[in-house]
């Protein structure tokens, strides 16, 4: 699979449709993300997963925002799983990265890989290499509402209880933006104090993560206190689908219910 | 739901509420200590009615499981 990227990306950088390709590159031993240039030795490109299903993963699309704003009249290419291009899709309708200004390089997920991050859709739509599995079954959330109420909240303050507010989840977020973030905000929540605000301050980050995240579960593996942030978030993402019919990242051009002014469709 | 002063804010927090009440039932609070009704400032009987029947509600639950010191006391 790897090859087809290399070829790919050296087409796109020869021809000129791109002035730099965002992907991973192994250096000293570690992986990391990397921005390849015309000419560059792409021998050094990886694309993660190197020891354990979903290892050495970045949030490129974040790369590629940071670059993509310095450079706002460049093409960048993007390398993407099925999550990065929920990402750009998320992105490009919260105005944060132009479609006509980024390329994708899809590949997909294997079926260990899908099966780890109980991933609903492991393959981008456009793809340039793997080949498409089916959506896994969210078992995780389905067991969980199938404790019962004290037992749920006994795991859930347990959880909550070990964080130490480093807003590493926040920090890794492809899909968080925000120049003011209300975690952060001393009027709504409680800054430098330990312990957090149970559940406001883990409620807060899923209500807004409601419509935007696509579930790259960057934030469970950045958690230093090993929450299951991403089992919040895929309840979130289950609500909106039962109540507006809505995934995020899931169609290109379709807007969020929670940023409609006016009754929900449907209703 | 149609007769919003400031026209659709209304909406938003409808389709909030039903999603904060759910991840509340999540995380094990019981979702009938979120309550949401929309009151004129002209309806005064209704906005008291509706208080009172929240109190209804919310006495058989008893004290919030997140006071403070019960958190406290763990960590």
């Amino acid at each position: 699979m790897i090859d087809i990227v290399r070829q790919k990306i050296n087409e796109l950088l020869s021809d000129g449709s791109v002035k730099g390709v965002v992907a991973l590159a192994t250096a000293n031993g570690h992986v990391t993300p990397c921005l390849f240039q015309k000419d560059d030795n792409l021998n050094t490109l990886c694309l993660g997963d190197t020891k354990k299903p979903g290892d050495a993963r970045y949030p490129l699309n974040k790369v590629l925002i940071t670059i993509a704003r310095q450079y706002p009249n460049d093409v960048f290419g993007v390398l993407v799983r099925g999550c990065d291009e929920r990402g750009l899709y998320t992105l490009y309708r919260l105005n944060q990265l132009e479609p006509d200004k980024v390329v994708t390089i899809g590949i997909a997920c294997s079926e260990e890989l899908a099966k780890a991050c109980e991933c609903k859709k492991p393959y981008p739509d456009e793809l340039v290499a793997g080949e498409k599995i089916k959506g896994i079954t969210q078992q995780g959330v389905q067991d969980m509402e199938d404790m019962d109420l004290s037992k749920r909240f006994s795991f859930w303050k347990d959880q909550f209880l070990k964080c130490v507010k480093c807003y590493g989840c926040r920090d890794i977020c492809p899909m968080c933006f925000c120049r003011e973030c209300s975690l952060e905000c001393d009027d709504l929540i409680s800054k430098g104090e330990l312990p957090v605000d149970i559940p406001v301050f883990h409620l807060t980050r899923a209500m807004h993560m409601a419509d935007r995240c696509i579930d790259c579960g960057l934030c469970d593996e950045t958690c230093p206190s090993d929450i299951p942030l991403r089992l919040l978030y895929k309840k979130t993402s289950k609500i909106m689908n039962a109540e507006f019919g809505f995934t995020s990242g899931i169609n290109k051009n379709e807007q969020s219910p929670l940023s409609l002014m006016g009754p929900a469709s449907g209703k | 739901m149609s007769e919003c002063n400031y026209l659709y804010g209304n909406y938003s927090a409808e389709k909030r509420v039903t999603v904060l009440s759910q991840m509340l039932d999540f995380c094990g609070v019981e979702k009938d200590r979120l309550r949401a009704r929309w009151v004129s400032s002209a309806e005064a009987p209704e906005f008291v009615e509706e208080i009172n029947a929240f109190i209804d509600v919310l006495k058989p639950l008893g004290p919030s499981p997140l006071k403070k010191q019960t958190s406290k006391d763990v960590a």
